[in-house]
């Protein structure tokens, strides 16, 4: 408790009142696009000269981008623009997945690239135990205030979201929080995603194209299926496990 | 605006423990006091009061009213938000079924202080780079476990507030960066990984420059305040190492002692080996801890691929550096690692050495067939052969990077070797109705002294366009061999099984070769687009060589004297020749391509240094080479390669001098002998399912040589053979492999099949000689490991290879060749582990190799591991128990087959004690 708690009763902002007061815009449909940077030198730990190698002729992140398009309770991610930077990089698992949330009725369906095979994940949405804290940061021009949490038992993640998006949604499948996330990051998975930029357009539910394509599963069998088939694999087999899920 | 109510029920199932009741409800309206006038889309968050979880929210209507049901009872703290107004929080609690009505909730617009920014002035502990202004985290005293803001707080124009802002130079700091990576304080209350004070080395606050500007160089004004934390290289410092006695039967031993010591980014090491039975040397893992690892010969292509290119060894790894099971070996290596890194990993050095002392004796018997076009030869020779080495080697790599657009690399290596051998030969040559044709002994002792010592240095550069790159690499190599010794050689030969005549040669000989060669290579990557690029290249190479060879004759007064000038010569050879090209490259995610080529105009200059007299001759190579490279879908690509080159003949080959070395078997150097030109296509598919186990590997290569380098033997009735390096044309060579690995109970499978078909082209006896040779081989693999109980698999194939040669269509060569391996491993119970490997080789007789060469070797051990962390081994291991290793080795050449068998290593046991110590090194095993 003590570290919450401040308001600002300072007489002196008094004359700048009327330039807020109810016309602030409530954003409830729109497209925003994510810029997803992995850490690729982080992956690599230790210090022998072959990781020194790798570091020197690897850039140190991997940008990709993707699109969240948003109306009302419901949002439809996907890929985004290309970078032609990625066309010398290995594909990672999962990291052209299409999620298509419905957040009123905590529903999911995830179209996720692993390996050579391409699931369907049908599921609810991700519950995630937010703990809401005091600190801000402006992000793609909104104000947003930061929650943390654990999720899969032991993912440290970190958001951003902003009430003045209505939609509680967010990148992958974050959600859950008053507002949109507009950032993301999995500090000790080296991975961030960011809002870039943020189009106020009219968007049409129909636009949403739920994905049907792949096997059908659930998260919790998708889990057992990657784990078996990747145990041999050691620590990169956990970090594939874990980007299958995120 | 939409009337939009939502609540999130969801959230109510994770706070069941703390109650069983649900029906507590909460309601209010949200109003701006000042303004008078109710908020509408305000966020009303409801959080546990014990940890700030979020466990309900809703947003108000347009009248500002909200309401949320279904609370459970307990403590609460009401958060209220709404854009650009201050946060309201505040205590509440709920008891069971109790709906509370909080009445009006006043907000406020919130304004932004600017805080006074006191600058205080701390000497040495600053310092200030260009824009970037550098403290070092030591020099500022926090308590013990304080975090990082803690220490942001205490240097000097840098002030955090409460919320954990960052405030420097007055400007609100955007960007906190740990060692480049955008930073994010842990929630201690969640995870108890943290970036501590006394972790950090130093921080750097700048402005850094938009991406755009980064990019482009050009300077667009945006700029973000930014700190950079600089992380302290780990804190380690300690050593570890591993010592291996062990003491066997028939005098065996095998003695290794590894030692490697850190401190930071420094780390020296040594081992050394003592032992007879076949070791010279580090192996794989060995190598990456204790020696050099050979990350220079990482090679990462254009597609982003890494390639190892693992060298046949430095020389010291094969006969003139490994045993490679030909005899008995006494081997005693050394070798010094040293690597170090500073100055930000900017700068590095990596050096080496090494030495090898080896004595390898043995006997092997040889049997060969020569088909000529109107008879057939068998030859059968028996060797003894004593060889002792010595070798030194040292090599050091230093790395620059000025910048982050320019680097250096420095490679230089030298050595010395100092090389005895003796050998005795008996030969006897029959024809085909198996009378005796020659008959002769043989002896060659020679001392030798070979020294070397190679440079390059690389510049790499990236401009300020994205792609455009330039780099320079210059090499420099030398090495001189001077070899001296005699030979001795008594021939019979015979006629009707009568001696017709008797040849004998004693000489003194000395061999010194030189060679001298620079390498310079200019290359420019100019971008055409985001995905095309384009690669010029310019380059000189000079090669001078030079090589004298003196024969000398025993005189009346046993003094070896007199010149025999049919077998001396000295000879140089010089190359020059430059070449230039260019390359176009494109990158797709689906494909990539790749053509270019390079043409080169090379000059040699020929001198017979006696005589005198120079020949000159001028040739235009070409370099072409294209690739395409398709992913068909994910984890699965084709390819397609052509790569034309060209091969410049040795000094060897050229030098116009007979070689006697073994008067049965003359060489004379061709110097009319041209470059030779190959045209290489390669089809390669691979696929790759990580998560069914199945893959598919499939290549496919044909070449074909133009100019080739070939021999022309001329054997006369005495059984004497003369043979010297020609072109030819018409060679060719297409193989194929084909392997599908998939999963099978639990066991990795795998399936594989090779072919090779050739087609040589030789001359025999003024007669050309086309020999065809195909060989195919099928295979399979079965293993599984259950992890602490067994590791098991078998592997076997079965080899069909035959031969034909056109001058005798005739004599047909062909025969099987099996092998069987099983190779199984049991992890018993109290730290047992029982080892056994087996190589059943099964080889088919031909008409001609009659005698039994089948071999079951079968090598095990037994151990123990003892200590802390497994850290002791004690084994007891045995070679060959059937005692049943012969060394064997067939040959089928153009128009001779040979097979060679020969002294080696056979059964012994050995019982050996293995410790691993380490003192905050790695486990061991790891």
């Amino acid at each position: 408790m003590k570290i919450f708690i401040k308001l600002f009763f300072l007489p002196l902002l008094i004359t700048s009142i009327n330039s807020y007061g109810q016309q602030t815009r409530f954003i409830s449909e729109g497209k925003i696009e994510f810029e997803k940077k992995l850490n690729l030198h982080a992956q690599m730990t230790g210090d022998d000269g072959w990781i020194t190698e790798f570091k020197k002729n690897t850039p140190q992140f991997k940008t990709t981008y993707f699109e969240l398009s948003f109306n009302n309770n419901k949002t439809f991610y996907k890929p985004g623009r290309e970078n032609t930077d990625n066309n010398r990089l290995w594909e990672q698992p999962a990291e052209n997945n299409i999620i298509y949330s419905d957040l009123d009725n905590h529903a999911a369906v995830s179209q996720k690239n692993i390996f050579e095979k391409t699931f369907l994940v049908q599921d609810s949405t991700r519950s995630i135990r937010w703990k809401i804290t005091d600190e801000t940061a402006t992000i793609a021009g909104f104000e947003c205030r930061r929650a943390n949490a654990l999720i899969m038992d032991s993912i440290y993640i970190v958001a951003y979201y902003t009430d003045a998006i209505e939609t509680p949604g967010g990148p992958e499948s974050f959600s859950g929080l008053p507002g949109m996330i507009l950032k993301l990051a999995i500090p000790h998975e080296h991975v961030i995603w960011t809002a870039t930029k943020l189009y106020a357009v009219p968007v049409n539910e129909t636009e949403f194209k739920i994905p049907a394509k792949g096997t059908k599963t659930t998260n919790a069998s998708l889990k057992e299926s990657i784990k078996s088939s990747l145990k041999a694999w050691g620590k990169w087999g956990d970090r594939y496990v874990k980007a299958a899920l995120l | 605006m939409r009337k939009f109510l939502f609540v999130f029920l969801a959230m109510t199932l994770l706070v069941l423990s703390s109650a069983e009741a649900q029906k507590a409800s909460l309601r209010g309206t949200i109003t701006d006091t000042l303004n008078k006038q109710n908020l509408s889309h305000a966020v009303i968050a409801v959080l546990q009061a014990k940890d700030s979880v979020l466990v309900n929210f809703t947003r108000s209507d347009a009248k500002g009213h909200f309401e949320i049901t279904n609370l459970p009872a307990g403590k609460f703290v009401l958060l209220t938000c709404y854009p650009s107004y201050a946060d309201f929080a505040d205590t509440i609690s709920f008891k069971e079924n109790e709906v509370l009505d909080l009445g009006m909730i006043p907000m406020i617009t919130k304004a932004h202080l600017l805080e006074e920014v006191v600058v205080k002035q701390t000497v040495g502990a600053i310092r200030i780079k260009g824009d970037t202004i550098e403290y070092r985290a030591d020099s500022f005293k926090v308590q013990a476990n304080a975090s990082v803001e803690d220490l942001l707080k205490k240097m000097p124009g840098m002030q955090v507030d409460k919320n954990g802002q960052i405030t420097a130079s007055g400007v609100r700091v955007q960007k906190v960066l740990v060692d480049g990576e955008e930073f994010f304080g842990d929630d201690p209350t969640l995870v108890t990984q943290n970036i501590r004070a006394d972790m950090v080395d130093k921080v750097q606050v700048f402005d850094k420059k938009s991406d755009q500007a980064t990019f482009t160089g050009i300077d667009d004004g945006q700029k973000t305040k930014t700190i950079n934390l600089k992380l302290k290289d780990d804190k380690k410092k300690g050593y570890f190492g591993k010592i291996d006695a062990g003491a066997g039967t028939n005098n065996f031993y095998n003695r290794e002692l590894m030692f490697n010591k850190f401190r930071k980014k420094e780390k020296i090491s040594f081992y050394g080996i003592h032992s007879n039975t076949g070791k010279t040397g580090l192996n794989w893992q060995d190598k990456r801890s204790f020696g050099d690892d050979n990350s220079s010969n990482i090679v990462f292509d254009d597609g982003g691929n890494s390639f190892v290119s693992v060298s046949a060894g430095d020389g010291l790894e094969s006969w003139d550096g490994n045993y490679n099971g030909l005899g008995y070996p006494k081997v005693k290596t050394a070798g010094l690692h040293y690597n170090n890194k500073w100055a930000d990993d900017n700068q590095s050095i990596n050096g080496n050495y090494k030495m090898l002392d080896m004595i390898v004796n043995g006997k092997s018997a040889t049997n060969t067939q020569y088909i000529l076009p109107d008879t057939l030869y068998y030859n059968n020779q028996k060797q003894t052969f004593t060889n002792q080495i010595t070798k030194n080697k040292g090599n050091a790599t230093y790395d620059i990077q000025f910048d982050s657009t320019s680097s250096l690399k420095i490679l230089m290596d030298g050595s010395f070797d100092h090389k005895l051998t003796y050998n005795e030969y008996y030969t006897e040559a029959l024809a085909r109705d198996s009378s005796l044709v020659n008959q002769g002994n043989r002896k060659i002792s020679t001392t030798g002294d070979i020294n070397g010592f190679n440079s390059s240095f690389l510049w790499r550069k990236k401009l300020k366009k994205k792609g455009r790159t330039i780099s320079w690499n210059t090499k420099q190599n030398y090495s001189t061999n001077t070899t001296s010794g005699f030979l001795y050689a008594d021939n019979n030969f015979y006629r009707g099984g009568a001696v017709v005549q008797n040849q004998i040669t004693d000489q003194y000989k000395k061999d010194e070769n030189k060679s001298l060669a620079f390498d310079t290579k200019f290359t420019y990557t100019e971008p055409l687009s985001k995905i095309a690029s384009m690669v010029f290249n310019y380059g000189i190479t000079i090669n001078n060589s030079t090589s004298n060879r003196s024969s000398f004759n025993k005189s009346a007064a046993g003094k070896y004297e007199a010149l025999d000038t049919v077998y001396s010569n000295n000879y140089q050879f010089n190359i020059f020749s430059q070449k230039g090209g260019a390359a176009l490259s494109l990158i797709k995610k689906k494909y990539s391509f790749n053509l270019g080529t390079n043409v080169g105009y090379t000059q040699f200059v020929q001198t017979d240094l006696k005589s005198n007299i120079t020949a000159k001759r001028d040739f235009v190579n070409w370099y072409p080479n294209a690739n395409f490279s398709y992913s068909l879908a994910s984890q699965s690509r084709v390819s397609v390669t052509y790569n034309g080159s060209t091969l410049q003949p040795s000094l060897q080959q050229i030098q116009p001098v007979r070689t006697n070395d073994d008067p049965l078997n003359i060489v004379i150097g061709n110097a009319s002998l041209q470059p030779s030109f190959r045209n290489s296509i390669n089809l390669n598919y691979n696929k790759f399912q990580a998560l069914s186990g199945r893959s598919i590997w499939l290549g496919i290569n044909y070449t074909n040589t133009n100019n080739a380098f070939a021999t022309k033997d001329f054997v006369d009735s005495l059984g004497r053979r003369v043979s010297q390096s020609i072109n030819v044309d018409g060679n060719h060579n297409l193989s194929g492999y084909l392997s599908y690995g998939f999963k099978l109970f639990g066991a990795n499978v795998g399936l594989n099949s090779n072919i090779n078909s050739s087609r040589y082209v030789n001359v025999v006896n003024r007669k050309e000689n086309i020999t065809y040779s195909n060989v195919y081989s099928f295979g399979g693999y079965a293993g599984k490991t259950v992890e602490k109980i067994y590791a098991n698999s078998i592997s076997a194939n079965a080899t069909y290879t035959t031969s034909t040669s056109s001058i005798q269509k005739n004599v047909l060569t062909h025969y099987w060749t099996y092998n069987i391996r099983p190779d199984l491993d049991f992890f018993l119970p109290g730290k047992f582990q029982l080892h056994n490997d087996c190589d059943f080789i099964f080889r088919e007789k031909t008409s001609v190799f009659d005698n039994n060469n089948n071999v079951i070797l079968w090598n095990a051990w037994f151990g123990k591991k003892l200590l802390k962390g497994d850290a002791m081994l004690i084994k007891l291991s045995a070679n060959d128990i059937l005692n049943n290793n012969i060394g064997f080795n067939r040959t089928v050449n153009t128009n001779y087959i040979t097979q060679n068998t020969y002294s080696t290593i056979q059964r012994y046991y050995l019982l050996s004690v293995v410790w691993n110590f380490n003192k905050n090194g790695p486990k061991p095993g790891q």
